[in-house]
Order: structure tokens, then sequence, then C-alpha cells
């Protein structure tokens, strides 16, 4: 990509003309909105998402334990006794910053799906330090859950080289507003989170195919490890994931939240975490803005609908932008 | 209970008036009060080591002084009708240094040494603001020069912060910390600042390399930010120790960095190295030296000081504009380019 490409720029109008969605207005006229405070804790907590979505019947990875004080540390070895593989997960973390995939152990070493070897002490000083509250949101002590590791439904195989990709959904006032799929890549090492170098590919909300990407930013048509069209994919168990999000959504009590899930072949839809204040690149991953989306919402009132009616304005919503 | 987005510009908008109208009204009844302003003179007088001992003499203007501070850092000092003296025993060098506020427009400064070579004088004067001859609270003209000094700082930061709000939320540039810039700016204020920088960044690599060693100790979090901080406090004296030996950089005892604030921002950098990769730490540590240097010469400019120092009702248009970015709900500047294209 030449530098030409990297400095090219929309004025403001160009913008507003497409509908995209800032940050200072998602924050002020959104946010601030309709996700009351009080409430952000139950997106920002894993646990507390988990049980709510427990309490709807949304299925979630299973909690193998809950790390609460150094002392669990001591005793990791015993609550990993039986559990193949693993993810160690910050309760409070941000961005995937913190979490631990274990692939295979024999008690001792632990491989991570990178090829990575860890001994137990240093999943111990792992589970220490995040305790203390290395990843957390404010730097404050957290937990860490250990938990189930999802596999990679077959249908992502020929897009990814590694990793496990998932599928988010925007949900505003009980409508799903956009939705994306994160792949990734060799440069997010293995990771589903864009900034780190994941691919984000948009979702048609009414067929569940994907649209085209973006990378670091910038709009790609194939995934750069495979080379396989990014674009044209049905998403596995959309329909399901979709219904989940409404779902969870309406159980957090948020307004406008991202849902992140994974899809198993299984269970359908396992949800891996809530988002209060979801980024806004998931517009570049759609091509298209927010903005006359979220008010197209707006002016159905929503809270009137009922489930099988903001199914279908979800879909409707497709056609705009 | 919130207020609409209207009300709060319309808040703003008469916060950005009311300041500089109050202003106004201060300023006429300070001149229509004839209230002379005011000379801010600092003189200092030094003199190298000499075999013999010496009796350093500084006469000071006899009209219209005002505020006298003296600081003789080694050697004591008296003040004997009006002359200044200083006593050296053999062998050793020194000097004094004074400020003082004058009705009148100083004359250069007058100063002998008896029994060694003429001393290093340096003068600086400069204009204030008009005094008011009544000091009310409000009035902060009246402060000791020193004390004045350091209100005029306090009294810059929140310049700083609107500098960050606009930088964040309007530019959209991000930084380590929120305050961060500001107050490693504010330690750029005295002193030299060429050598400010080299200190930081030392500092910052020794905190940086040392953060790397303890992650190996495996820490739990409140010691390790207490090792950072104390290995950044230490190179920071070495540093300071070793400029003022080698007489490279003059000033260096001015630069007081927020060694708190850096040792969080090691911290920071080193978890974001580590999960995010080095590409997203630099782009942050970019950011935040930008911004710095931004804050650095309005923080230096003395006139700015001097004068929030003499009418500081100049913060109700801070604080409008505080309202106006907090309200400021388009797209930021850095948005221009992350959002173009795009898959349309």
């Amino acid at each position: 990509m030449s530098l030409r490409d990297w400095l090219a720029w929309s004025p403001p109008a160009e913008l507003r003309r497409r509908g995209i969605l800032g940050l200072n207005a998602r924050n002020l006229r959104y946010l601030s909105r309709v996700n009351p405070r009080r409430l952000h804790p139950r997106a920002d907590d894993k646990l507390l998402t988990k049980a709510v979505a427990r309490e709807r019947g949304i299925p979630v990875p299973e909690t193998y334990a809950v790390l609460e004080r150094q002392g669990d540390a001591a005793s990791l070895d015993g609550r990993l006794a039986g559990r193949p593989e693993f993810v160690l997960k910050p309760a409070r973390g941000s961005e995937g910053r913190g979490v631990v995939v274990v692939e295979r152990h024999d008690g001792r070493r632990f491989e991570t799906p990178s090829g990575e070897g860890l001994s137990l002490d240093d999943l111990r000083d792992h589970v220490s330090a995040t305790l203390s509250g290395t990843y957390s949101l404010s730097g404050l002590p957290d937990r860490v859950i250990v938990e189930e590791r999802l596999r990679r439904h077959p249908a992502f195989d020929p897009l990814v080289s590694g990793g496990t990709p998932d599928v988010r959904v925007v949900v505003y006032r009980g409508v799903a507003v956009m939705g994306m799929v994160r792949l990734p890549t060799r440069a997010s090492r293995g990771r589903a989170n864009l900034h780190q170098g994941a691919v984000a590919a948009g979702i048609d909300l009414a067929t569940g195919r994907t649209l085209g990407g973006v990378w670091f930013g910038r709009p790609v048509t194939a995934h750069p490890d495979t080379g396989t069209p990014v674009a044209g994919h049905e998403v596995p168990g959309w329909e399901r994931a979709l219904l989940a999000a409404l779902d969870l959504a309406e159980g957090l009590g948020l307004g406008y939240v991202g849902i992140d899930t994974m899809p198993d072949p299984e269970r359908g839809p396992v949800v891996l975490e809530a988002n209060a204040r979801p980024g806004l690149a998931i517009q570049i991953a759609n091509g298209c803005g927010l903005v006359p989306r979220l008010e197209r919402v707006d002016a159905a009132r929503p809270e009137s609908l009922k489930g099988g009616e903001r199914l279908r304005l979800s879909r409707e919503l497709s056609r705009i932008g | 209970m919130s207020f609409g987005p209207r009300w709060t510009v319309r808040v703003g908008a008469m916060l950005v008036i009311a300041g500089p109208l109050l202003m106004g009204l201060r300023w006429r009844s300070l001149r229509d009060a004839g209230a002379p302003s005011l000379w801010h003179v600092r003189w200092e007088a030094h003199v190298s080591p000499h075999p013999g001992p010496r009796l350093l003499k500084l006469r000071l203007p006899s009209a219209g002084l005002r505020r006298l501070e003296l600081d003789h850092p080694r050697f004591p000092g008296t003040v004997r009708e009006g002359v200044l003296e200083l006593r050296l025993p053999a062998g050793k060098g020194g000097g004094i240094r004074c400020a003082f506020d004058l009705e009148a427009p100083p004359e250069a400064p007058s100063v002998s040494c008896e029994g060694g070579p003429a001393p290093v004088v340096r003068a600086a004067a400069r204009r204030g603001a008009a005094a008011s001859g009544s000091g009310g609270v409000l009035d902060l003209t009246r402060l000791p020069a020193d004390t004045r000094r350091t209100v005029g700082l306090l009294l810059i930061l929140p310049i700083g912060a609107l500098l960050t709000a606009l930088f964040r939320n309007v530019v959209g540039i991000r930084t380590f910390g929120v305050f961060t810039p500001s107050l490693l700016a504010l330690s750029f204020v005295y002193g030299d600042w060429r050598a400010g920088l080299v200190v930081l960044a030392l500092v910052l690599l020794a905190g940086f390399a040392g953060r790397g060693v303890l992650e190996r100790l495996k820490l739990m979090v409140v010691p390790r930010l207490a090792v950072v901080l104390t290995l950044i406090v230490m190179c920071f004296v070495l540093c300071l120790s070793v400029l003022e030996g080698s007489r490279l950089s003059t000033g260096v005892d001015g630069i007081l960095l927020p060694m708190v604030i850096l040792a969080l921002m090691v911290e920071r950098a080193f978890i974001i190295t580590e999960e995010d990769g080095g590409r997203i730490m630099l782009r942050l540590l970019a950011g935040t030296l930008a911004l710095a240097a931004g804050c650095v010469p309005l923080m230096r400019w003395e006139g700015l000081g001097e004068w929030l120092v003499a009418f500081p009702e100049i913060h109700l248009v801070t604080l409008g504009f505080l309202l106006w970015i907090g309200r400021y709900s388009g797209y930021r500047l850095t948005e221009l380019w992350r959002f173009h294209g795009g898959r349309a």
C-alpha cells in the first residue's frame, strides 16, 4: 500500500453522508443515554456476563474454576487435573489482554496453540500477576477464570490458518444493528482482536454471509495468511447467534452493547463476552456507517416491539447503508 | 438529572464572555486607581574560587524597592544600609541571588568584590502587570515573588489540561495516561529543556530495561511498581549528578520529573508492548511526547504565567472552552483518515 493511500482522508461532510459514527458521537449521543453506568460491570466482568447468560439459557464456555486469592495460584495444578485443555482469562480484562490458551499438557509442561511451552510455575506466575491486577480494566485486583477451550468451527477452516474466529453483533435498544466476524491472523498471534492484527469481515444481517474485510484499519479482500477471499462465506449458526445476542443484550440491560459469540457445532453460539463500549471499526468492515441504522431503530420505538419483530427489523437494517 | 447539550454550550459561551469582561473591568479599575506597574528584577552575582577571603557587595536600588528576597545558598550574607554583603572564605567560590520588585525601571546592578577578581553578574528585569495598591484575596500579585512563580505555574496547569482535552477529543490522538503529557511538560519549565529531554530518555530507558528484568522475578504489582520507581529515581539522581559535575549544562536543578507518573507510564508501556506489540506502544509514546512538546512552550512562557497571576479570572474562558469540548460530538481529526474509504 502506497503512502498516498495511507494519507488519503475524507472531509467530515463525506463521513456524515456515509453515516459514519465517530467516537465522540458514540459516547455523547448513545452510550451516555442508553448504558447506565451502574450496569457496566455486567459487561466488564466476564463472570457476571456468564451468570446473566446462564440465567437465560444461553450457552457459555464451561467454567472449570475461579481463582480469587493468591493462595489459589499455588493449588493450580489440582484444579487443572483432568482438564486436557483450558483457557485462563482475567475476569475484568480488556481487548484479550492476559488470556492464555493451553492446548495440551502433562501437568508440568503446558503448550499453547502457537507452540509455546510454559511450565507450571509460569502459569502460577501468570495467575498471580493477573490476580494483582496487571491486566484488569482499572488496575484493581482481579479474578482469573479457568474455562473450557472452544474449538474453531469447521466452517472457518478454509478461511484462517490458526486461532479461533468469533462473531460480534452490536445490539442497539434490543435490535441488532451491525455484525462482523473477526478472523485471527499470524500477525495477531491467533487472537481475534482487530488492533492486534485480526481481519474483520462485515456480515449481511439478513443472510448471514460475510462481506469484504478490513485489516489494520484498511480494506482487504483476501485473508492475509490463507489468501482465501474474505467475502461470501456463510457464518455458521448466524440466525441463532443473532437471537442469542438479542437475548443477552436484554438480560444485561445495556442499550448499546457488542456481544461476542463463537459458533459451536453442537451447542450453537457460545457467548464469550459482552462489551459496553464496542469499537467503531465494525463500520469499516461493513463498508457503511452506523448512524442511519441507529436512527432507524430509534424511529421504530423498539421497546414496544416483540422478539420476532425485532429480529425482522434487524434483518431489514441490512438494506440501510 | 442532566442538562441538555444546548444548555451546556450556552453556559460555556457565558463563561467565555465573562472571563475577559471581568478582566477588563478589573484592568480599568486598576488603571483608574493609578496603580503603577511593577518591574520584577532578578540579580545574580557570582565569584569563582580564589586563594584569599573576599567581601562581595551588591548595592540595591534605594527608591521604590518592594518585596526583597535573598538567596545566598552557601555563605551567610547581610543587608546593611541598602548594600548586600557576602563574606567568602579563602579558597571558596559563591554568590548571591536576589529578587525584588521595583516601581521604576531598574538601573544596572552595582557590584564589587574586595580582595578578588570582579564578580560575574547576571541581571534580568521584566515588566509585570499593574499592581493594585490594596490587595484583596483575588489580587495574587501581592504574594512574594517565589510564591507568585509557583502560583503562576499552577495556574498554567489548567491550560495544559485544556490542550490535553483538545488533543484527545478533537484531534483524536491517544497518549499514556490523561495528564502525563502536561505533567511532563511542567517538569521542563525550569532548567535546560535539552538536558531535561536527555535525562527523560535515560530514565525511561532505565525504567523499561529494569521492568524487563523484573518480569523474570515475577513480583506482584505494587512492589514491582515500587522497584521501577526506585530505579527511576536513582537513575534520575545519577543523571543530575553527572550533568552537574560535567558542567555540560546549567540549571539542571530545575528539572524535576514526575517520578510516580513515569513509573506508571513504564508499567503501561511494558504491558502494551508485551500484549499488543511495540508498534502500538511507540504510537502511544509518540502521542504523549507530541502533546508534551506542545505544552512546553506554553508553560515556559513567563508572560502567560504573570498574566494568569494578575488576572486568574481568565480561567473562566478555559472552563467555557472545556464545556464546549466536552460536548463536541463531531468527528475527531484522526477519524477523517481512519474512516476514509472503507469497503464502499
